[in-house]
Formats: C-alpha cells, sequence, structure tokens
C-alpha cells in the first residue's frame, strides 16, 4: 500500500474540508495507511480521493468494516478530463447506517488500467463493462470483459472528450466552433450539393471558421476582387445597352470594347456577381425606358375643384400616351 | 419402501428401474422485437428441456449517446433528454435533473413550485405502476383485462398532465429554478377528482389480480431474490424493498419536502415476482396518501420561479450526485461542472439498468415460462436501460 498522493490529485484546487467527525474520518480510522484526499460536494456527500492502486481494498475494507458497511455501489462512472487524465468514481452507501461516500481516484488518460470490483459488488459486472466501453479503461479480473450498450464489434469509446460528436449534431448545435477547433471538420459530401456545380467543382474550400487570419484577409481580398469585376462587367454591358448594340448572343460589333470574358472569373464567385453576370443579356432585350415625364399635382378638393379635375384628366392623358408608346415598342415598330 | 394393507400382508418394495435420458441444451433467442420483452432487449436462453440453465442479456438497442448529447447542451437545454430515458416517469426523471442543475448552481426555488413538482411526481408514479400492473397481468395471463382497466385510470392521469402542461408523455414542464408556466386553474380540484377515482381503481385492480388463484400460482416463489443478493446487484426500488429491505431514498436520504409527509413503505417478505407486485400495489395506495396531505398543504397563490435567474447558467466548479426515488428505483444524475455553461459530464444512473443485471440469478434453474414472469416483474424500461 503506497501513500503517495498522485501529481493531478495536488494540483486540484483545495475543496472545502468535510467537518469534523464525518465519513472521511472513519475512513482514515480504518484505513491508516491509504491517503485520502477528502472534499465536500455541492449534493453535501464526502468525495474521498484515493491512489489507484488502493481502490479494491479501500472498497473492501468499507464493505466489510462494522464501522462502515458501504453495502450498496449505487453508481460507477468516470469522468474524462483530458490533459490531467480519466477519474474513476464510485458512488457508495450503506443502508443500515444510512451514509453515503464518494471514492474517486485519477488514472492517466491512456492506457488505463484498474483493478476490478465485480467480486466485491455484483452491481459493477455491467456497470464496468458500460465504462469500459465508453471510456476505454481497462478491468484487470472482469469476468464478462464484452461491449454492453454499443455493438461488439465496435471499439470506440465515444464519452471521451476526444470522440467528435456526429456531423449532424453539429450542424444542429449552436457552438460549432467549439467542437470545430479540436476535430477536423467533415469532408464535404460531393453528393449533399449537387445543383451547386461551381461550389462542388472548387477544389479544397475550407470553412471560414478553420482559417487563419491571414487566410480570411486573403479571401476579404478576393470577395472584392470578385465584386470589382462584377461591377465593371455590369458597366461595359449597360454602355453597350445604351449604345444601342444588340443583344448578347448576336454578333457582337467590332469597334465595340469587348467585355471581359465570363470565364475569367473565378469558378467559385459569389452569388452576387454570378447573378449580375447572368441576369444582363435578359436585360438587353428591352429597350431602357425612358425617363418618366413630369407629372402635374393634383390640389386638393375643396380649394380648387375645376383644378383638380383638369391635373386627373391631364395625368390620365399622359399614362395613355405612355402606354401607347410601350405598346408600340413591344411590337417593333 | 414398504407398504402394508390393512389386512397386515407386507408388500415388497416395488421395482423402479431408473435410467439416465441424454438431453441436448438449446439456445432460445427471445428478442428483441417480442412483445414479452416489455421493448427492445433481447436474451439468449440456455434451455434444458423447459429449465433454463443460463442467460445472457442483450441491452444497447435504444442506445442514444443522451449523456454525450447532454455534456454538449447548455444546462437547460438537456432537459428533454430526460423525457425520453424513463418516459413512463418523465416527471420523476425531469426533477431529478432539475433538482441536480439548482444544487449545483445553488439556485433556491419557491414552495409552491416544490408542492407542484411533488404532486406530478407522485402522480407519475401512480401512473407507471398503473402501467407495470397491466403489463404484468398481460405477462401472467390477463390479456386485455389488465390492460383496458389500468389504461382507464391512466387516462384521467394523463388527462390531467394535458391540461396542465399540453402533453401526455414527454411533458418537459419542469424548469431549472421552477416550472414552466402556472398550473391551470383548477388543478387542484381537478387533482382530488382524479385521485378519488383513481383510488377506486387501484382497488379494481387488487380485487381482479392479488387473490386470483392463478396469478397467485404464476408468481409465488418466482424470481426470489434475498435481500443481500439484491443489495448487491444494485437493485433498488420496489424490487429491493419486495425483499425486504425498506430502503426508500424519500426517508432514508430526504429531499425535496418529503419530510412533511406522513406515510410507510411496503416492505415484502420474500422477494419473489409476488412480492414485488404488492409492493407496488400498495405503494400506489401510499402515494394517494401522499397526495391527499401535499394537496391539502400547497399553497395557492404564490411565486413559481424565482424572481432573478441568470440568463445563462454557469454554475461554479463542482460535483453533485443528485439521487431521489423514482417508481423504478434510484434514478440518479451525477453532473460535474467545469465553470462553463455546458456540463462537463452527466452520468444518468438509471435503475433499470442495474435492477436489470439481476435478471441471471433470477431465472436460472428456473421454468422457461416464469423467466418471462421475472422479466416482467423487473418493470423494465429499456429507453431507461440504454439511455
Amino acid at each position: 500500500m503506497t501513500s503517495r498522493r498522485t501529481p493531478v490529485a495536488a494540483e486540484e484546487p483545495p475543496g472545502n474540508e468535510p467537518p469534523p467527525g464525518s465519513i472521511a474520518d472513519t475512513y482514515r480510522e480504518v484505513m491508516p495507511l491509504v491517503s485520502f484526499d477528502a472534499a465536500m460536494t455541492k449534493g453535501d456527500d464526502v468525495a474521498l480521493t484515493i491512489p489507484l492502486d488502493a481502490i479494491h481494498e479501500v472498497l473492501e475494507r468499507g464493505r466489510d468494516d462494522e464501522r462502515l458497511q458501504m453495502n450498496l455501489l449505487r453508481n460507477q462512472t468516470a469522468v474524462d478530463w483530458e490533459d490531467r487524465g480519466l477519474e474513476i468514481v464510485y458512488h457508495l452507501y450503506s443502508i443500515p447506517l444510512r451514509q453515503a461516500v464518494t471514492i474517486k481516484s485519477w488514472l492517466p488518460g491512456e492506457g488505463a488500467v484498474v483493478e476490478s470490483v465485480a467480486d466485491l459488488y455484483a452491481m459493477a459486472d455491467w456497470a464496468e463493462r458500460e465504462c469500459r466501453e465508453m471510456f476505454g479503461i481497462e478491468f484487470i479480473g472482469h469476468p464478462d470483459p464484452r461491449n454492453l450498450l454499443l455493438d461488439e464489434d465496435i471499439d470506440i469509446h465515444p464519452l471521451r472528450k476526444s470522440h467528435p460528436l456526429a456531423p449532424i449534431e453539429m450542424e444542429q448545435g449552436v457552438d460549432v466552433e467549439f467542437f470545430t477547433k479540436q476535430y477536423p471538420p467533415p469532408e464535404p459530401a460531393e453528393e449533399e450539393a449537387p445543383a451547386d456545380t461551381a461550389a462542388a467543382a472548387a477544389p479544397e474550400r475550407k470553412r471560414v471558421e478553420d482559417m487563419t487570419e491571414e487566410e480570411r484577409e486573403q479571401r476579404r481580398a478576393e470577395q472584392a476582387e470578385r465584386v470589382a469585376r462584377a461591377r465593371e462587367l455590369a458597366a461595359v454591358r449597360r454602355a453597350e445597352r445604351l449604345a444601342g448594340a444588340p443583344p448578347a448572343g448576336g454578333p457582337r460589333p467590332e469597334g465595340a470594347a469587348p467585355p471581359p470574358p465570363p470565364a475569367a472569373a473565378p469558378a467559385a464567385a459569389p452569388a452576387a456577381a454570378e447573378a449580375a453576370a447572368s441576369s444582363a443579356p435578359v436585360q438587353d432585350d428591352r429597350p431602357p425606358a425612358p425617363p418618366p415625364p413630369e407629372l402635374p399635382t393634383i390640389p386638393d378638393a375643396e380649394e380648387d375643384p375645376e383644378g383638380r379635375a383638369a391635373a386627373q384628366a391631364e395625368r390620365v392623358r399622359i399614362g395613355r400616351e405612355l402606354a401607347a408608346a410601350r405598346r408600340a415598342q413591344l411590337r417593333g415598330d | 419402501m414398504v407398504q402394508q394393507t390393512f389386512e397386515g400382508e407386507v408388500l415388497t418394495e416395488p421395482v423402479v428401474v431408473e435410467r439416465e435420458f441424454e438431453t441436448v441444451d438449446m439456445n432460445i433467442n427471445i428478442g428483441p422485437q417480442h412483445p414479452a420483452t416489455h421493448g427492445v432487449f433481447r436474451m439468449v436462453l440456455t434451455v434444458d428441456g423447459e429449465i433454463v440453465k443460463d442467460a445472457i442479456p442483450y441491452i444497447g438497442y435504444m442506445h442514444r449517446g443522451g449523456e454525450k448529447l447532454s455534456e454538449n447542451l447548455d444546462y437547460r437545454g438537456a432537459l428533454g433528454y430526460q423525457d425520453r430515458t424513463d418516459y413512463l416517469a418523465a416527471f420523476n426523471s425531469e426533477w431529478v435533473y432539475v433538482n441536480a442543475v439548482e444544487r449545483l448552481a445553488g439556485i433556491e426555488i419557491p414552495e409552491r413550485a416544490e408542492y407542484i413538482r411533488l404532486i406530478l411526481a407522485e402522480f407519475n408514479r401512480i401512473l407507471s405502476h398503473f402501467m407495470f400492473m397491466g403489463a404484468f397481468g398481460t405477462d401472467v395471463g390477463y390479456f386485455g383485462t389488465a390492460f383496458t382497466w389500468t389504461f382507464k385510470e391512466r387516462e384521467r392521469i394523463q388527462d390531467l398532465f394535458e391540461a396542465v402542461c399540453g402533453d401526455r408523455i414527454m411533458y418537459n414542464y419542469f424548469r431549472v429554478g421552477g416550472l414552466a408556466w402556472e398550473p391551470h386553474e383548477t388543478f387542484i380540484e381537478d387533482s382530488h377528482w382524479v385521485l378519488d377515482q383513481v383510488e377506486i381503481g387501484i382497488g379494481d385492480v387488487d380485487e381482479l389480480m392479488t387473490n386470483n388463484e392463478v396469478f397467485v400460482a404464476r408468481c409465488r416463489d418466482i424470481g426470489a431474490m434475498t435481500a443481500d443478493e439484491a443489495i448487491a446487484y444494485g437493485v433498488t426500488g420496489p424490487m429491493l424493498r419486495a425483499s425486504g429491505v425498506p430502503f426508500d431514498l424519500r426517508v432514508d436520504e430526504p429531499y425535496s419536502i418529503y419530510d412533511r409527509f406522513h406515510w410507510e413503505i411496503p416492505v415484502g417478505e420474500r422477494g419473489d415476482v409476488y412480492d414485488r407486485y404488492l409492493v407496488r400495489l400498495e405503494e400506489m395506495r401510499q402515494s394517494v396518501t401522499i397526495l391527499r396531505q401535499a394537496l391539502d398543504q400547497m399553497p395557492t397563490s404564490g411565486p413559481i420561479e424565482p424572481e432573478r435567474m441568470p440568463a445563462r447558467l454557469r454554475p461554479e466548479p463542482g460535483e453533485i450526485y443528485m439521487r431521489q426515488e423514482n417508481p423504478r428505483g434510484e434514478y440518479g444524475i451525477y453532473m460535474v461542472s467545469d465553470g462553463t455553461d455546458k456540463p462537463w459530464r452527466v452520468k444518468m444512473r438509471s435503475p433499470c439498468f442495474h435492477n436489470l443485471s439481476s435478471l441471471k440469478p433470477q431465472v436460472i434453474n428456473t421454468y422457461l415460462a416464469d423467466a418471462v414472469v421475472a422479466l416482467g416483474s423487473i418493470d423494465i424500461v429499456l429507453c431507461e436501460v440504454d439511455r
């Protein structure tokens, strides 16, 4: 029986000590050679942190001793503290004496090995099987170390913090950055976006969340460049329209300055620029609308009823003229 | 063996020819889709004729990783998963969860909210035990009758729940700090009416099943467990009390306001299936007793949530193992906070998980038909076993 304190436990902030006469003192009386780091939990239980190699003995003597009689192992689990390793937790209760205690111990993160207590408490059989598959802790002396809740062939440890959630939960969860910081993001599935061929063909689109500051700067510059190019293109198209050039698709006059070809734009151009580029030929079919004529204002009926009727008649006449002109345009006169 | 006739003539011992029949053990797979397994539970029984020699239970078909999901949601967001663990006692499971968060964050809840929680949880205990009566009655031969009679009573309680929170199964009504909203105006009157009806219903079930000769014959001395055996397997709840251990967290580790009421803990003697049934039946009556006291004591007006609640819960680093008495046993939430707005670790200690692990010693060396009865007496909810 060693009485060493694990270095991890020493780094722990000192919890509030249990009051004198608590069950921690009873444990120290019964097992004076074991070091117990006692602390109170938020649920007013006494939590004792013990060395890893003392688990079996502490639980066995706690069960058999007259002063403790911890006959019910009510819960057994582990906590993954990442860099600090794993923490294995036993919640014990004494039905005759009505006292509860939590026994904890620190384990290394990888290759954790604990002595099984299934020979003391039959309940630990399933609890340790679950703990083994969920955290990857090996229990020495366990009678039946198979997977319990997971498939028997699966060798993953889902409750370790290094195990990512499934992508669907990542999308549904609010805090996506929390996961993408630690784990590689899922590869963008090509069949997910068949319609957006330009985006699918783009090589290795990186998520904005994963980019470094330099890459984000570069991305902003690229976007600005694309927008500028799209505006330039739109200006050229507008000039062609005003000059009476034939609509796009027809032969382009020799003298007119050819616009930059659309292929010059990067494949993954922003949607706005593409929309501007693609909608421009449609607008070419229609002649530019004439500037709206000045309409007479309608005076108030009580002040000037005659002027009001005249103004209304004038507005109707202008409207009819405009409509006639428009009809003539559409007919191709 | 010597037999003597009335005339004093002595008959010689009859000749008995003993001959051993060679039998071959056979593996029988039951489940996971089987009505007798009460959900997606599978067991492979090795039988020698009609006698079960070995049993290998398989669980995990309903494993959804609720603990992992809860660790990646904030403290309030994971409450909905509690309805989906023990769906027959959703109020009780929710209560454990919100109590754990409240104790961890140091939140005091108003008295009236505590009363309403307790009333709903005790109603849910009756609801869950009615479900047991129906399903278990079907297991032992009351095809239909037990189910329809108990579901009639369940409907009344579920109507009450629907009036309170708008849902019949997945309530999601408790909140960290109190309740989602006020129960409807006639909550207390409705509760009294439902209690009157339910008490009659309990009597009906009692008359239907308790003294029935076939029922007793199918249940007596089946799946008996001693107290030490049950404790070693971590069995809690009515199953443990049927084995003669008066262990009830409402009394042994009193939480909430259970110390204000007077009631008794029913305890069995033999630890067999019949005692489990009797303990559950008596527990329903005791729940009615608790409910009547609680409805009389409950303040008729007052707040149901604290005046000020933080928008985002960030409990100080610490841990808690909150445990309460659910209809099936000790339901526990082990929650570890690291100071952020998400729990670092959430472990659900489900009573059925450990109660079910004691199935193997119960069914070995019994008849195959009795194994199904023993399984039914555990009152398993597979969603809670697998989490």
